[in-house]
């Protein structure tokens, strides 16, 4: 009946850690990134003016400084996340 | 006999033969380039260029062909994270997502910008709530993960329903993008373009489903890396004088506003709420490209920026990758590639399209009459551009471009050789037809999986079912180029149209499901029906002309409006409807953690030696 049981690799009782520190690195990964790529491009107004490398620093903030946020919080969170499932015993064999 | 039907493609042959092509591509392209400068090789050896790769994909598409369920759905779990990156990422970008673009860079420059930051955004969200889990899950589609997560097969069948709209939406733009671009830049009919890309589309999607899409897209993904990146460099070096454009094109940002100046492009206030999408037409330069906000207003940003963000994590051709990666880890690396590349090409496409402004207004400033450049006369007879004169000097505030026409426009008017036109067109080509039938492909599996077999035991008919995928997504093939060649819409609002609606139906029940294990199946049941209603409810309103001007030509306010009714919806009818009861609770406990068997393989299992 406990069709979970047969493959129950993770002991119950590891689950629960596991999963709050997983979580916690979810929501850590997602809001600062988050809220940082979606406020960023809002202060191109008042940064219209002042340049770096040709750039208006509004124009660089939205169209460079969003997209290399997205791409160190995902490398972040690949490496500390198996970490966390290496940690707990959670990870797969490979 | 059953051992050699399952031979898998070897990872190492992969990279060689993968490494061969691009040569080979290169070396084709080499090859035209001389031939043409020393006056031989006309139009139609050029065309080689364009078409050879295409052979190249049905081959793969056929070598890789499926001969069971297992690979025709998720390519026998088999696809290592690089090849997994890289034909996800041009399935997901697509044709919108590098012709579209760039041409919406080209005429709004900053006011593009949400199409990126929400791909990116949504690409992070996907790798970090949705991807992992579905993989872990183990099925075939989105709508199938779902109902077995809340073991309801109403729910399953609904969402397999929704999700084919969404779907078909992408499919149809996909296909429009390469049929008006490639009949125009050849010089034949949309109807036989559309008709072979459909065939294309068919013979890989049919032959061997996600199999063969992810291998034939991890070479279209070259191709059109490759057609990107080229033009990019050669002008970034050309114009300023380091080949990285993504970092250089700043440097010319004084110049093309002194040019924008002259040609009258002058900086625009518009209402905050205002989405403006550049559409089918030959168009004029709206705005100043730096200018921020000078066409689509701020709320109207953040709103675009938002329905990208959702609709990537809902789309149902992307969630599926997952389940044909190896392992949940390599899902995850997967992911990072997708992100990383994805994050390559939208740095690249406005310094592609900066660059398109500074060749094309410095190259036409003051010409008279009898100057008009060859290209400048080719592309307005082939309607990817127009022009007037004013007192026998071109009228720089009357230019008008075709916003898919402008990565091909770029190399014509920067007078770079024929064979980067070509070269480009290739790459338009390979990212259609990825996307196209990465599309095919998924509602071929919504169709098979959760509509005609929904009801029928886990696994069971293994050989009906591949036939019904096979013939699914032909069917499904049929149906897009059909509908591409009927329907008359723009393939960007059908794109942000398609994002909308699959936000709307698909996204809180899918965040939810994982992250919040109180949410039941009713709560799921009816977050779907609310969102999806909606959304759909504005769409058909908005065709109808019953909206105002903000919600035309783009499902932005739709997003905005469904999703978070959607969100509240499953939440309120979760708390008011009985928990979740316990086999319930261990399954999303099992789902959450990556070791261990996918529980769709422990169904079978348990349904094969019939204890279930």
């Amino acid at each position: 009946m406990d069709v979970i049981a047969e493959a129950d690799v993770i002991e119950k009782k590891r689950r629960k850690p596991y999963w709050r520190e997983t979580k916690m690195l979810a929501f850590g990964t997602l809001i600062l990134p988050g809220i940082l790529m979606l406020v960023l491009p809002f202060w191109s107004d008042e940064l219209a003016g002042p340049t770096i490398i040709g750039f208006p620093v509004g124009f660089a903030l939205a169209a460079h400084a969003v997209i290399l946020v997205a791409v160190a919080a995902v490398a972040r969170f690949i490496l500390r996340q198996n970490e966390i499932d290496h940690w707990h015993g959670a990870h797969e064999d490979h | 006999m059953a051992l050699e039907q399952r031979v898998q493609l070897p990872a190492a042959n992969t990279a060689i033969y993968l490494g061969i092509f691009a040569s080979a591509f290169v070396g084709l392209a080499l090859l035209l380039l001389v031939l043409g400068e020393l006056g031989e090789g006309g139009s139609s050896t050029l065309l080689s260029l364009a078409l050879a790769p295409v052979a190249v994909y049905l081959l793969i598409g056929f070598m890789a062909r499926a001969h069971v369920p297992e690979d025709f759905f998720v390519a026998g779990r088999s696809i290592p994270a690089i090849y997994q990156g890289l034909a996800a990422t041009v399935a997901t970008l697509g044709g919108v997502g590098t012709v579209a673009l760039t041409g919406a860079f080209f005429f709004l420059g900053f006011d593009a910008l949400p199409f990126s930051i929400g791909l990116m955004l949504g690409l992070l969200a996907t790798s970090i709530l949705v991807a992992p889990y579905v993989r872990k899950d183990g099925s075939y589609t989105l709508a199938s993960y779902l109902g077995r997560r809340f073991d309801s097969r109403p729910l399953r069948a609904m969402l397999g329903v929704a999700m084919t709209v969404p779907a078909l939406f992408i499919l149809i733009a996909e296909l429009k993008i390469g049929m008006a671009l490639t009949s125009r830049a050849l010089g034949v009919s949309e109807l036989l373009v559309v008709g072979l890309g459909g065939v294309v589309v068919a013979t890989v999607a049919g032959l061997g489903g996600v199999r063969s899409l992810t291998w034939a897209g991890a070479a279209q993904a070259l191709i059109a890396l490759l057609a990107l990146i080229t033009p990019a460099v050669i002008l970034a070096l050309l114009l300023t004088n380091l080949p990285l454009p993504q970092i250089t094109y700043g440097t010319l940002a004084d110049d093309v506003a002194r040019l924008e100046a002259s040609a009258g492009i002058t900086a625009r206030i518009v209402s905050k709420l205002a989405i403006s999408q550049p559409g089918g037409d030959p168009e004029l330069l709206l705005k100043p490209f730096m200018q921020p906000f000078g066409a689509t207003g701020s709320y109207g940003f953040a709103a675009l920026m938002l329905t990208v963000a959702l609709g990537v994590v809902s789309l149902p051709a992307l969630g599926t990758r997952a389940s044909a990666c190896r392992s949940v880890f390599e899902v995850r690396r997967a992911m990072g590639w997708t992100v990383v590349l994805t994050a390559g090409v939208l740095l690249t496409l406005p310094a592609l399209a900066l660059f398109a402004r500074y060749e094309i207004l410095s190259g036409l400033a003051g010409l008279t009459a009898d100057q008009i450049p060859a290209w400048l006369g080719e592309a307005a007879r082939i309607g990817l551009a127009s022009f007037e004169t004013q007192g026998g000097v071109i009228a720089l505030d009357q230019l008008r471009f075709q916003r898919d026409g402008v990565l091909l426009l770029l190399p014509m008017a920067s007078g770079l050789p024929p064979v980067l036109v070509m070269v480009a067109l290739a790459g338009a080509i390979a990212a259609v037809l990825a996307a196209a039938t990465a599309q095919t492909q998924a509602l071929a599996a919504l169709w098979v999986e959760d509509i005609v077999f929904a009801w029928s035991e886990i696994g069971s008919q293994p050989a009906l079912r591949l036939a019904a995928g096979r013939g699914a997504a032909v069917g499904a093939a049929l149906l897009g180029t059909w509908l591409a060649a009927s329907v008359s819409a723009d393939p960007l609002a059908l794109f942000t149209w398609a994002l909308a609606l699959a936000a709307a139906a698909a996204f809180a029940p899918l965040v939810m499901c994982v992250w919040w294990k109180r949410i039941n199946q009713w709560g799921a049941m009816a977050g779907l029906l609310v969102g999806f209603g909606t959304a759909l409810f504005l769409l058909l309103l908005t065709l109808a002309g019953a909206l105002p001007a903000v919600f035309e030509r783009s499902g932005a306010f739709a997003t905005v409006i469904a999703v978070p009714l959607a969100t509240v919806t499953a939440l309120v009818v979760s708390l008011l409807t009985p928990r979740p009861d316990r086999r319930m609770l261990e399954l999303v406990r099992d789902i959450r953690v990556p070791s261990g068997e996918t529980v769709y393989e422990r169904e079978l299992r348990l349904a094969r030696i019939g204890k279930r």
